[in-house]
Parts: C-alpha cells; structure tokens; sequence
C-alpha cells in the first residue's frame, strides 16, 4: 500500500490483505482500474433512473439496493422488532384465520415495500422498474400480494421477477449449475442448465435457519447456564456468581437473541466421527424438542459411555480443557440432568459427546433479564457452552428422515433427479447461496458431508448400536459414486486438494461474493445488463386489475376472502404443465423461438 | 463499627461549594472542583481525593470499605453518577448516571459511559484505557489516542470551573467544618 | 398506558369497504392511527395516511451537518452524506475529526504545551462514546475536510466494485451476440407483456447451436466420448474471478478457516461482530469486530405527500433542511375534531375530567385504575373542534361489527364476553375554534365558562365516583371554548377479558363555505347566515382502547374492600 500516495492512509482493509507478494500486486491493480472503471460506474446518467430497484425479499431479511452496484444499499429485518419470519411453510387452514394472517403478511410487506423506497433508497416508486428475486418457492399468494403493492400502493412502472438461484448463478460468472439456496425456512436445491432452472427436478427441505435457530434454542434451554443480574445493588457481592447460575428462562431467549447467538457464535466445523451414530440414535430434533417425553437419564449415561468407548483416545486432549475452563461450567451438566429428568436423552447423549470434543471457548452474553426478573440491577449473562457453538449447527447434516433430508442429501437427491448426462456438470459445479451458509465453516463441512454420503457405507467404520437393528444397508446414492471425484463447490473458501481436473477447475473459483448477498448481486448485475426475469408491466397489471375487479368484489364481500385468485399475470412456474422427465430446455430447434414463456420464468 | 468522625482535609486551591455534603474522613487535593449538591461519604473509610478532579452535581462517592478509597488526578464525575471504587486512577471519567460498584477498581484513562452499571459480583480491575459503553455495558480498549488533547480539554474545563464556580457559590474551606 | 384513540383509515380494506376491521384482530392496528400522523385530501373528502400517500423526495439533506445534497450527486455518493459525517461502526454514534496528538510527555500532563488550534495530521475519526477511532482500522486523513470523498476512491476501487464490472463485461459480449444470432427466431419486441429476457434468449441461442453436435438428450447419441463434452456446455467463455474465494482465503486474512479457528477461541462474543454490522457487505469480509469500518451517515429525504387518487398535494416541505414549516400542510388535524379519552380516576375524579385534552391524569393514577371485569365503568371524551365554525358531532359505537366477529371467529375469541358501551345518542354542539381560546386557555376560562354554561363539573366529577349512573354520565359533561367534554360509560361483562377496545363511528356536521375559511374575519359573515342550508356531514372511525380488563377472581376482592 505504501507504493501507492494517495492522501487518506487507508488500508484496503482485510478484503485484500497485504501479507503475501500476491496481495500487493492485487491492491496495486485497484489503483491502476480505479480511473478507468470510476468513469465507467459513472456512465449511468446522473439521476440514473435507468438503473432499477433490485429487491431480494427474504422470509427474514430483506437486501434492496440499485442494480449496477457491486453491493445492496440496504439490509434489513423484515420484522426489525422481534426478528421474526414474515411467512412461514404453513398456512392456516381455517378461513377467517388465514384471512388475518394474510392481512397481517400484507400489511408487513406494504411496510417493508414502501420503507425500501422511502426509508432505504430514497427514491420515487414511479420512475423506477423493479426486479424482485424470487424463490422459486415463494407461494404465489405472497407473490400476488407483493405485486399488489408494487403496483397499487408504490405505482412502480414494472416488476421483473428472477430466479434467485439462476441470479445467484450469474453473481459468479456462470449460467449452469447446482444451486443450493439456505434460507431461513427451507434449503433448496435447484439445477440450472444454461440459464434455465430445472424447476422439475427442485428439491427442498426444512433443514435451514429457522430449525437451526430452534434447535439452538432447545440447546441453550437445556445446558446454558444464566446467571440473573444481583437481586439489589447492595447485595450484590456477598452471592458468588456460581450459587446464582441457574437454567436459562425460556423468556429470555428471545427470537433476536438466538438470532444474534446464531451469527455471532456458532459456527460450523469438521465431521466428528461418531455422528454417524448419532444421526441413528437421534432422529427427531428440531421444534419438538422441548415437548419431547424421553426416558430418563439413566439411558442417556449408558449412552454416554458407549459413545466414550468409540470415541477413545482422542477425547482426553479436550476434555480438561472443558472442564479447567470456568468453575461453572460443570455446573449446567448436573442441572441438565437433574432437573429436566424427563427427558431429551438423545440430546444428553450429543451434549457429552460434542462436549467432549470441542474446543470451542464458553462465551457469556450479557442478557435482558425477564420483564418478570427486572429490578433495575443491569442485564444478567447467558453462558453459551463452547460445543453449541461448534455443534448446534449439525442438526442440518443430520440426515437420514424421508422429509426432512440434511442438507447434503437434498443436494444428492437433486442430483439424482438431474438426466444423466448433466450430472457431471451439476456435481462438479454446486453453488452455495444464502444466509445459513454464512456460518463459517458451512461449505467445506458441506463438501465434506456430499462425499462421506456417497463414499461406499463403510459398514466397518460404526459398529451397530447394540439393541437396535442395524441400519439396512441401503445405498441410495450409488448411482453418484462414479461422480465422486468431480464433485466441487464453486464458492468453496477452503476447497480440498481437488480430485479431478473438473473438480479444480470449479472448487473455489467462485468470486468471493459472500453467499447470502450472491442473489441479490445477480440482481443487480442482471439489472444492469439490461436483462432480468419475466417483466410485468403496470399497464398490464391495471388491465388485468380490471378485469378481475369483478370478481374481488365478490370476493371483499364474502367473508373468507383470503383466497385472492392470483392473477394470471404473475408468472409461475408452477403452472407450467410439465412433462415427466423431460427438462423443459430439451426443445428442438424449431420450437426455441418462442419457448413457453412459463417455462423460462426465472430466467 | 464506630462511625468515621467527619475530618476534612481541602487544598487552599481546590473548589468545593458549600452545598456539598460530606461525612467522615475526606481529603481533596489542589485544582479539585466539586460542584454543589455532589455527596461524597466516607462511611467505613477515608476517601482521598486527587488533583485537578471535576466532581459534578448529584455525583454520589461513597467508600464502604475500611482501606483508604484513593481517587487519582483529572478525573472526571458527570452529573448523577454513583463511584464507589476503592481505588481510582488518573484521568478517568465516569459519565452521567453511570454506576460503579465497589468491586471494581478503575486504573488510568477508563471511561465509564453514561448510564452503564458496572456492578460485578468478584473483584475485579478495570485495565488503563477500558472503555464500558452502551446499553449492555460492552467493554473495549481504547487505543489511546488523542488523551492528550482529552487531558488537555480536561484541564481546561476545570480551569474555568474554578474561576466560575466561586462567582456564584459560596465555598467550603477545609477543616473548618 | 392510559386510554387512546385512534383514527381509521379506510386505505387497507378495498374501496367498497368502508367499515373498519373489528378491533380485536390484530391486523386492525394498521388500520388505525394517531390524528397527528394523519392528512386529509379537500378533493376526496377523505382522510389519508401515511400507508397510503405516494412519495416524492422534495430534497435530500444530511441529518448531521444539514448540508442539502443536489438530487445529481445523491445518486453516486449512494445516499451517503459525502461530507464529514460518519457514524461509528460499534456504536453509531457520529464520530468526530479528530488531529494527532502531540508528542506525549509521558504523563499525559501536556498543560505547558498549548495546543495549536489547527491540530497536525494525521487526523483521524473518533469516537467520543466508545473510544473507537479509525486508526485503529487504518484510516487516517492528512486533511480534515472531505473525508468522505476522500474515502470513495477506496469505494469505488472496492474488491466487489471491481468484480462486478468484470462479470458484467463477461457477459455483455455473450449477450449481444447471442441475442443477434437469435434474433431471426426471436420476436424482438414481445408481444404480450411477458418479455423474453435476453439471458433466456442467449440460453436458447447457445441451446440452438449446441443441439446438433451434443444432442444430449437423445439417447442414441449418447456415447462415453459424448461425456467429454459436458465440460463446457455454456458457450460462454469460464469466467476467471478477479479475487477467487479459495484463493481469497489462502491469502492471509484467514478465510474461511480462520474464521473458524478465530470463532473456536474467542472469549467474548464482542469480538465478532453483529451480523447488523456486517451484512451490507456483499465481499467476503472479515467477521471480527476490530476491523469495522466508520459507516457513512446515511442522507435523510424531505418528502412531500400526495393523496393517492387525486394527487394532490397533502404536504410539502420547505426546501430548505433547515426549515421545519410546511408550504403545503393538508393534515387532518385540521379538519377533524381532536379527541381524548380519559378515565376519570376516582382519586382526581373532576380535575381528570376538566383538562382531558391536557392529559393530565398522571401515570400513577392510571396504574392503580384498572378495569376490573363485571363493573362499569364512566369514561370521558373531549372533543376539539379545529374549525373556525361551530359543528354538530354525533357519535355511535359501531357494534354490530364487534359481535359479527365474536360470531363468526374462533370459538377462542367467543369466549370474551363483550362488553356495552353506552355513548350520547343525540348530537351535541362543539364551538368552533377561535385564535382567541389559545390565550383565553391559562387564566380566566375556569370561572368564566362554567358560570356561563350553567355547568358543574366539580360536582359532578365527584359523584361520577361511585358511576352508577345516579349523575348523568353519559351525555355532555362540560362545554368550554372549541372543547365538549361529553361522559360514556362501559359495562364490562363478568368474564370478560382482553381490552376494553371498540370502533366509534363520528359524524359530524358542519357549514361548509367551500375552502375553509381562511382567516378568523370569515367568521363573521358566516354566523350571519348560520342558518343557511349549505352543511355538510362528515364521518369517520375512530378506535378507542380504555385498557385491559383485570379478570374477575382478582376484582371481587377488590370490590368487595
């Protein structure tokens, strides 16, 4: 940096290091481009009202900013409050029911919508087109309705809905590959071979943010230790902070503290061993948790000393370093076991197991109190065991359930799915896309998880649970092993010694966009390209709006009127009829000028 | 426990308005300003006041404990806040309505910000140039740039408090009370 | 919190829907607002809210310095003030421009030496708060001006800017020619509103050529030779990133792994920073904490509002940031009478009730004032007529809506018993609105008015204690100035529970002289005529929350004490 004067000393930051004789050469490189490419970010004219609105609604979080920019303007909750899911899988059934939740979701994304233009951009809705990134997954309803607003409320001149997954693609350069989205409520896999999803062979499970954020709250409810604030100011001192500890209150984690647990604490790292046992021994986690009748602990120490068996030797390295630690520590293990006797015995099981293994630091985390607990003495302190950090995060690659598959299974099953002849380009070209895979150390783990799932069982490794039949030998992904070796993930940050020429020329070639903003990026490098997804156009929405108006009379007036016939006009790929097994891009040359439109929806 | 009798040592050059109230053994060194209706208590033990110190309105300094309760020089005590430290260094400053327990001893250039509880239940020291912030009371370390310009600006203010101060107040003289 | 009222705005239920949502669903709220957040459209006779006007920025300024930015420049300094202001990444707080110190003495005693006003550069930006200054990340200035432009090279030059426009040049050739080569079979101006894009163009040109050679679909070409040829099915040259993610982390800064290595060891969770702290970035950056960097404040907009059918104009600003005023002020404030509610708390029972508006029954009061289930309970409306003209107000509980729902919802939501609300049924007058009341508010209204109205509010506020109805409470309570104090009352069921919540229905009537009249002098002339039949009715929803309902087992004691 120091060859370059230029007046403010800034160091390019940790974006481009300045360690090794590479860096340097590439921070030079910025200084040589930045003329040229500041006029070309200028080329846009001066209000540049060209440039469209991209918006990448998120269940969660929401990422808007202007298309030709590198990164989004803005990101934020939907729900800045209580950090909730604007939308969940369910909906309810019972009409008045879902009427209410329907205006509830509406009346938040007329919040969210009009906070984008007015709060994050600060731009007239009228002048400016729209691309929204859509999941392909997003329920026609919600679509409808962000449309609606769009439309009715904003007036903005047009909407262009986009894949996320084919954006995402784009971000990296490529418009063919395996594109895993992790969000908040699902994991989803999508094939796209030359721009064009394969929307037939979309594979999806709820094994994603909202279940880790579950399954990391059952964690904490059961081995967090908190230690409430001094009951009086006065007092304080004569109580040691050890006779205070006790169970976490359910109040207390709150949906923003487990969020902010989750994305500042935990993290993702290599494969322990015996989790192959675990996925057997423990099949259901997730939002049950807490309700779940157990037997007792007794089974849970069997358990415990089975698992010390097969872990051997390794564990003694570790062990004193969770117990040395902090004198509390020990104590949330009796707690666990004592008090919540009724249960979650496979729970107990990964706690002594991940226990032992971990290396990972307790934090402590300073806590709002409960309303019920507040007497004006500060906030009290969460101590977050070192092994949920490290280990809540395995609850998506626990696979092994019919519908709820980890999240490299989702993958593998896609791939199955996927015609012969792509698999090779799919497997060797997977793109990691999303919030959950912003935990370090998820895509290695991920890559790791892909190739332990296909490697032949190796029924030697674990021996069976004694008392349980053992597992059948069923090989599901046989048909991939021949593919072993090209499997490669694109945005890889820690790519293995790569196993074929494929591989190498994939693994980690991707640039280094993080994975939750990769979407929106494409966005806006579609948006910027003058391309993007299916374009509806206000004129068209109002001609329809007309038309229809007839029938949502009718409809206002009817007291369950949640069911808003969504308008043709609203592309969906889901009404496109399919035919079995053929992907839609297999289209002789005559019929590719004028392709279904539906068909090329995300596009 | 026989209760500490009121002595008070105050340097000819220090400012401590009349309306202050004081209790037990108390020593406040030269250039010290300590505005009215600030309460500084010696309940168990002596309290020693440095130099150049500027000790705002509603400022509560309490010593509960039978050591000597050493507050160093420039230091600086916003309104409403609560010190009972047993040992303070130099150049630190506590913010408004912040509160510091008696389990915690300051060293140099900490600063406490406003409205932070700083009540631990073990002993403990706060490192030079701790900073304790925020709603949460987040603590980081100051790289410690700029205190000169800080101790300069803090010498200054209590510069001007001393020639304002007595224009408008009636002062307190040492042992006379 | 004591009891609100809030205004309906009719925007969220489809036009032919009029009547507002029944207030205990929990979508209602947003349909119901404060009066002062309100505006009304003269065009459309009809209140407005903010969920329902359009937008349109009048100016963009900094909230920190005030500097009004020119819409041109707005856009490339990405709505970021562009001048000094900057905020602190740990705390956001804005942070100052701050010089080097001197040479330090050693104890920190630089009394001797006095400071040059100027200071020397370096400088830096400093937190005053949390002490966080920008050194610390490698950000010093040798000038304290301009620090943001100074800063937007490094923006511009930023690894994502960078690659970004690498990838756009990667695909802008393909596009262009794909879309040439396909345009012969591709309509180039769709013809319906569901546009080809030119990516799915370009997919199905490089499909076209492909087809003949591969024909990967078809199964009696395919061959183990044919395999090869998957290698590049894109016709599209590989993309090379600038900065490869695998490589990116074998340089230095740790990656991936050395986050992971970094996150095992941290011993307090303020090392990492919050995902609020570094989710903007589209880069893969670093997660700690210490390498944060000072954000940019960003600009504040100066709006003005239209009514979304009429467009006219509801409110706009002056142009300049520093103006507070309004050259366009349409808020229905204004136009609809002001209302409170109060309930009159037995300790300060007339006092409550007299100064309503002023909302003086203080918040002890309240907390100890409870509804309690199976008593009844009086409640005050103040009115504030905001017109220059006397009006008739009339007001009704809109009850059927409150049943149907308890009708028609979950048997969940049956189960709350409702409570009856008892409401003057005759209009009543409310006086209009003169300059004059303003002063008059202090001093001589007390005794004046209730001589002249005949009135006795302490009397009456104090038997209003027992409120079983021996005194009148419901109907008008008091009338002074432009402000009718008129009295309701809620009987609470047995097993109620919830809050004691339900929509009132206002009309009220005026005279209307067209424009409103402008200066007090158009009173006047006006109360000449002021039978002349030109009046106009007004009506809209209110919703009125009195609080929650304590339940029963806890109020018998209480009644019975």
């Amino acid at each position: 940096m120091s060859a370059v004067p230029v007046t403010p000393r800034a160091k390019t930051g940790s974006v481009t290091p300045a360690a090794t004789p590479s860096t340097a050469r590439v921070a030079g490189s910025h200084i040589l481009q930045a003329s040229p490419h500041y006029t070309t970010t200028r080329r846009h004219s001066l209000y540049g009202t060209e440039d469209r609105v991209v918006i990448d609604p998120g269940s969660l979080i929401w990422k808007v900013g202007f298309s030709g920019e590198g990164k989004a303007r803005d990101v934020f909750y939907a729900e800045p409050h209580n950090v909730q899911s604007l939308w969940s899988c369910s909906r309810a059934t019972e009409p008045t029911e879902r009427a209410e939740q329907d205006r509830l979701l509406e009346i938040n994304l007329e919040r969210c919508m009009r906070a984008v233009f007015h709060h994050s951009l600060l731009t007239d809705p009228k002048s400016r087109k729209v691309i929204l990134v859509e999941h392909p997954l997003l329920p026609i309803y919600i679509k409808d309705m962000i449309a609606r607003i769009l439309f009715n409320n904003l007036q903005v001149p047009s909407i262009s809905f986009a894949s996320s997954h084919l954006l995402s693609l784009l971000s990296v350069g490529r418009i063919t590959g395996l594109v895993l989205d992790s969000g908040h409520l699902e994991s989803t896999v999508l094939p796209i071979f030359a721009a064009r999803p394969l929307f037939p062979q979309l594979r999806t499970t709820p094994l994603a943010g909202s279940r880790l954020t579950s399954h990391l709250r059952a964690l904490l409810l059961l081995f967090g230790t908190y230690l409430p604030p001094p009951t009086s100011l006065s007092a304080a001192v004569n109580v040691p902070a050890a006779n205070r500890s006790m169970r976490v209150p359910q109040e207390i984690l709150t949906d923003a503290l487990v969020e902010e647990i989750k994305t500042r604490c935990c993290f993702v790292s290599g494969v322990l061993e015996t989790t192959n046992d675990m996925r057997v021994s423990s099949p259901e986690t997730g939002d049950e948790l807490v309700e779940l009748d157990v037997p007792p602990s007794d089974s849970a120490m069997s358990e415990s000393s089975f698992s010390r068996e097969s872990v051997g030797l390794e564990s003694t390295a570790s062990s004193h370093i969770a117990s040395s630690d902090y004198s509390i520590i020990s104590h949330p293990q009796p707690i666990g076991v004592s008090e919540s006797s009724r249960g979650q015995s496979h729970l107990q099981v990964l706690a002594n197991m991940y226990m032992r293994h971990s290396t990972a630091t307790d934090l402590q985390i300073r806590v709002v109190p409960p309303a019920s607990q507040q007497t004006g003495t500060g906030r009290g302190t969460l101590i977050i065991p070192g092994w949920i950090r490290e280990r809540a995060a395995e609850v998506l690659f626990e696979g092994g359930d019919v519908d709820e598959s980890s999240v490299a299974e989702v993958i593998l099953d896609t791939l199955l799915k996927v015609p012969v002849d792509l698999r090779k380009t799919m497997a060797s070209s997977i793109l990691v896309v999303g919030g959950t895979p912003m935990l370090p150390g998820f895509i290695p783990r991920l890559h790791r998880e892909l190739i332990r799932a296909i490697e032949p069982p190796a029924s030697s490794r674990q021996p069976p649970r004694p008392g349980r039949p053992a597992p059948p030998q069923y090989d599901r992904y046989a048909p991939l092993r021949p593919l072993l070796s090209y499997f490669a993930i694109l945005n890889n940050p820690a790519p293995q010694p790569p196993a074929s020429a494929r591989a190498a020329g994939n693994a980690g070639k991707a640039p280094a966009f993080s994975p939750a903003t990769m979407a929106w990026v494409g966005g806006s490098l579609a948006g910027s390209l003058k391309t993007g997804g299916v374009e509806v156009a206000r004129e068209k929405w109002d001609e329809a709006d007309l038309t229809q108006n007839d029938d949502d009379d009718d409809m206002v007036m009817s007291v369950p009127n949640s069911e808003h016939a969504p308008r043709s006009i609203i592309p969906d790929w889901t009404r496109v009829p399919i035919s079995a097994g053929a992907p839609p891009a297999v289209l002789p040359k005559g019929l590719t000028p004028a392709p279904s439109p539906r068909a090329t929806v995300g596009a | 426990m026989a209760p500490i009798r009121d002595k008070f040592t105050i340097h000819s050059k220090a400012v401590v308005c009349q309306d202050v109230e004081l209790k037990g053994d108390i020593t406040i060194g030269p250039n010290t300003v300590v505005h009215p209706k600030a309460t500084i208590f010696a309940i168990a033990g002596p309290i020693v006041i440095g130099a150049g110190c500027i000790i705002e309105e509603a400022a509560i300094i309490v010593n509960r404990r039978k050591e000597v309760m050493r507050i160093g020089d420039s230091n600086l005590f916003e309104i409403g806040c609560r010190v009972e430290s047993p040992s303070i260094g130099n150049f630190n400053t506590i913010s408004t309505r912040a509160r510091v327990h008696h389990t915690v001893r300051i060293s140099n250039y900490c600063v406490i910000g406003a409205a932070c509880l700083v009540v631990p239940t073990e002993d403990e020291s706060l490192e030079d140039y701790t900073t304790i912030y925020g709603p949460a009371a987040d603590r980081r370390v100051w790289s410690g740039r700029g205190r000169v310009q800080e101790a300069d600006l803090r010498h200054k203010h209590a510069e001007y408090l001393r020639e304002m101060l007595p224009k408008f107040n009636r002062l307190r003289r040492g042992d006379g009370a | 919190m004591g009891p609100s009222i809030q205004y309906y705005c009719p925007c969220l239920s489809g036009f032919p829907v009029q009547t507002p949502p029944p207030p205990h669903v929990a979508s209602s709220s947003a349909s119901f607002h404060p009066l002062h957040s309100l505006f009304f459209c003269e065009e459309c006779d009809a209140v407005r809210c903010n969920r329902c006007v359009s937008i349109e920025v009048s100016g963009y300024y900094c909230p920190n310095c005030l500097f009004e930015v020119p819409s041109a420049s707005v856009r490339a300094e990405k709505n970021r003030c562009a001048r000094n202001c900057f905020s602190c990444p740990i705390c956001r707080t804005t942070l100052s421009v701050v010089a080097s110190d001197p040479p330090d003495e050693g104890d920190g005693r630089s009394s001797s030496v006095p400071l040059s006003t100027v200071g020397e550069p370096p400088f830096f930006l400093y937190c005053n708060h949390c002490r966080w200054d920008s050194a610390e990340v490698g950000i010093t200035f040798e000038k304290p001006t301009g620090l943001a432009a100074q800063l937007q090279k490094f923006e511009d030059s930023a690894a994502e800017s960078l690659e970004f426009e690498r990838l756009k040049e990667h695909f802008e050739p393909f596009l262009r020619t794909s879309s040439l080569s396909s345009s012969s079979h591709l309509p180039s101006v769709a013809s319906h509103h569901m546009h080809t894009s030119s990516i799915t163009a370009a997919a199905s040109a490089a499909l076209a050529r492909d087809i003949p050679g591969v024909g990967k679909y078809n199964p009696h070409t395919r061959s183990r030779a044919g395999r090869d040829r998957t290698v590049n099915r894109d016709e599209m040259p590989e993309y090379k990133s600038r900065v490869e993610v695998g490589l990116f982390s074998q340089l230095g800064s740790g990656g991936d792994e050395g986050d992971v290595e970094f996150l095992t060891h941290i011993e307090t969770a303020g090392e990492v920073a919050k995902l609020e702290q570094r989710w903007g970035n589209s880069w893969t950056t670093s997660l700690k904490t210490s390498d944060l960097r000072p954000l940019r404040i960003p600009l504040h907009s100066k709006v003005s509002k239209r009514c979304p059918t009429c467009r006219h104009i509801l409110i706009k600003p002056e142009q300049k940031a520093q103006s507070v005023r309004y050259k366009i002020k349409l808020v229905a404030a204004n136009y609809l009478p002001a209302m409170t509610v109060a309930l009159p708390s037995p300790q300060s029972g007339p006092d409550a009730s007299r100064r309503v508006p002023a909302k003086v029954p203080a918040a002890g009061d309240e907390k100890n004032f409870t509804l309690m289930a199976g008593k009844s309970y009086p409640f005050h409306l103040a009115l504030t007529n905001p017109l220059y003209d006397p009006i008739q107000v009339r007001l009704s509980v809109q009850r059927m809506h409150v049943t149907a729902s308890t009708d028609s919802t979950a048997p969940e939501k049956a189960r709350r018993t409702p409570f009856a609300v008892s409401l003057p049924t005759s209009s009543f007058p409310v006086a209009a609105f003169a300059e004059a009341w303003e002063y008059d508010d202090d001093e001589d209204m007390f005794g004046v008015e209730d001589d002249e109205l005949g009135l006795e509010p302490i009397g009456r506020g104090s038997k209003d204690r027992d409120g079983r109805g021996k005194v009148k409470t419901v109907g008008v309570l008091e009338r002074r100035a432009n402000v009718t104090v008129v009295g309701g009352e809620v009987v609470i069921g047995k097993e109620a529970r919830g809050h004691v919540k339900f929509n009132m229905l206002v009309s009220y009537t005026y005279r209307s002289d067209d424009p409103l009249p402008s200066e007090d002098g158009a009173g006047t002339p006006s109360r000449v005529n002021a039978k002349a039949p030109e009046v106009k009715t007004f009506t809209f929803y209110t919703v009125i929350d009195l609080g929650p309902i304590t339940p029963r087992e806890e109020s018998k004691v209480e009644a019975d004490v």
